[in-house]
Order: C-alpha cells, then structure tokens, then sequence
C-alpha cells in the first residue's frame, strides 16, 4: 500500500542532522555498504539510537516492478549475520548504519 | 426518526486497515482514493508517548458544510437516518464541496463526481452492518441509531468518554471516538 519505504528517524536527531520529513539520505553501514536513496521520516516513535525501515523496497531485480529502485533494502545493509545451524534462521542484530545527508551540488 | 451514526472504540483499533479494504472492496473504490482511511496520532515526546489510532471516514455532519454549498444539490441529506450522500448524475464535478469538507472526506471519482462514504446505505436498508463494521476483527466499530437510547452506539456514548473530530468546526459529526 506504499509507494516506497521510508527511514524512521527519531525527532531530535533528525534535527541535529538538519534533516526533516521529506528529505532523501543514503545509510552506510560497518562495511562501507551505501543503499539507496530512501527518505526520511522525522519521528518521535523511535529511540534516537536506531532507525527504521519497511523491509521489501529498494530492489534491483526488475521483475519485481512495485519496489523496483524504489526506497531503500535493509537486506543489503544486512552485510553480517549468523545462521542457526538447525534450522537456519538468522541473527541479524550486528549491522549499524551512519545516515549520509545528501550533497548538494554546487 | 433515526438518526444514524458510529461509536468507534480507539482502545480496540491495532491499525488493521481491514476496514479500508473492505470498503474499497464493497463500493469498488477506484485505485489511489479511500472512503475509509486510518490515522495514528501521536502526541509527546519520546519516550512519553501516547497514540490514538482512528477509523476515518465522512462524518454524516448534522450540519453538512458539502450539502449547504452545492450548486445543484446532488450532496443531500437521505430520508433514512440523515446520511449524507451523493447523487452522482447530478453531480457536475464542481469541488465546492471537496473545499467544505473540514475533514477531507471527499474526493472526485475518476467517472467525474464527489465520492466519500456512504455509510453503505445499500447494505444498511437491507439490514445488515456497514462493510467496515463487518469485518472489523477487534469489532471496535459500531454503527447504529443514536436517536434509538438503547441501542448499541446509544449505550457506547453513554458509559464511555468520547470525542467527535474538530467540533469547533461547528459541522456536527456523528461519529464519535470512545476513548
């Protein structure tokens, strides 16, 4: 029902980053991983220490044609992970992000 | 004579949107517009937080601001239980009524005419519940007479505290939030 997903952030960061609803940022994670352009919702709903992003968007492959280079993929950032192995499920908690204002060209 | 409207319990609404997509299934609402829609109104600072989640839709005002302002009177007030509504043949598409709407129930149909709820009037003569009250899993709307002191929504207002949206508007709704 989304056009495209959007990154949580919470209200008084976004302020120290100069950034407000609406506004386009790439995250960066530990391993230099860059995602897409995805954009930015200011909000008091998360803990100024994580931000938040609707799994499923920013595909590459264009067959999916909804989420095609639209948003941004918390999978690709999901660069470190353990397998269980039984049953193969994944921990995922060890992947951190910096948010990259965008630059304006001059 | 009855007077329809909804007791809507914010403490059982979790956000579902069942009831927006079974109104858009029931009325055939076009691609990219809702009769119903949700609303999640955060208010305070993290981490002192406090969020209402709402089921919106047209109010049926007592004092409808989109009938009193149209030009041909296609948005009327319906005999039975002063629901409003449309008549989409004499509708000519002007907006007038889309301006009035403090609550921005309304939008223009792609075939040309105002559109918003309608209470689903052709269900309720039938006597059956609006789609939305239908199939709410929480069963956190009600819909009913308010004119009627024992019936359901008439008890609801009567035991819980309630809000109507924006009554400094003056329009009157007669869908009330338990809270």
């Amino acid at each position: 029902m989304m056009d495209e997903n959007e990154v949580w952030i919470n209200a008084d960061v976004a302020l120290r980053y100069e950034l407000k609803s609406g506004d386009y940022v790439r995250l960066k994670n530990q391993d230099g991983v860059v995602s897409n352009r995805i954009k930015v919702k200011a909000t008091e709903r998360i803990r100024p220490d994580c931000v938040y992003m609707v799994h499923g968007f920013g595909h590459n492959a264009k067959g999916l044609k909804h989420p095609y280079m639209k948003g941004a993929s918390d999978a690709q950032l999901q660069t470190r992970y353990v397998i269980d192995p039984l049953m193969g499920g994944t921990g995922i908690n060890m992947n951190f992000v910096t948010i990259e204002t965008e630059v304006l060209h001059g | 004579m009855a007077r329809f409207g909804m007791a809507i319990d914010t403490t059982k609404c979790v956000g579902c949107m069942d009831c927006v997509v079974a109104c858009k299934t029931e009325n055939n609402v076009p691609e990219g517009f809702n009769r119903v829609w949700i609303t999640t109104d955060v208010q305070g600072k993290y981490p002192n937080l406090h969020m209402q989640m709402r089921s919106e839709r047209c109010n049926h005002c007592e004092s409808p601001p989109c009938v009193y302002c149209c030009p041909t009177g296609a948005s009327h007030v319906h005999d039975l239980g002063g629901v409003v509504l449309v008549e989409d043949e004499l509708c000519i598409g002007c907006k007038a009524c889309i301006a009035s709407c403090p609550y921005d129930a309304r939008f223009i149909n792609p075939e040309g005419y105002a559109d918003k709820c309608t209470f689903c009037i052709h269900r309720v003569e039938k006597g059956e519940e609006p789609a939305c009250v239908a199939v709410c899993p929480t069963r956190c709307l009600h819909f009913g007479d308010l004119d009627d002191p024992n019936s359901e929504v008439s008890r609801h207002l009567n035991s819980r505290r309630h809000h109507t949206l924006m009554p400094e508007a003056g329009t009157k709704p007669t869908i009330y939030y338990l809270t």
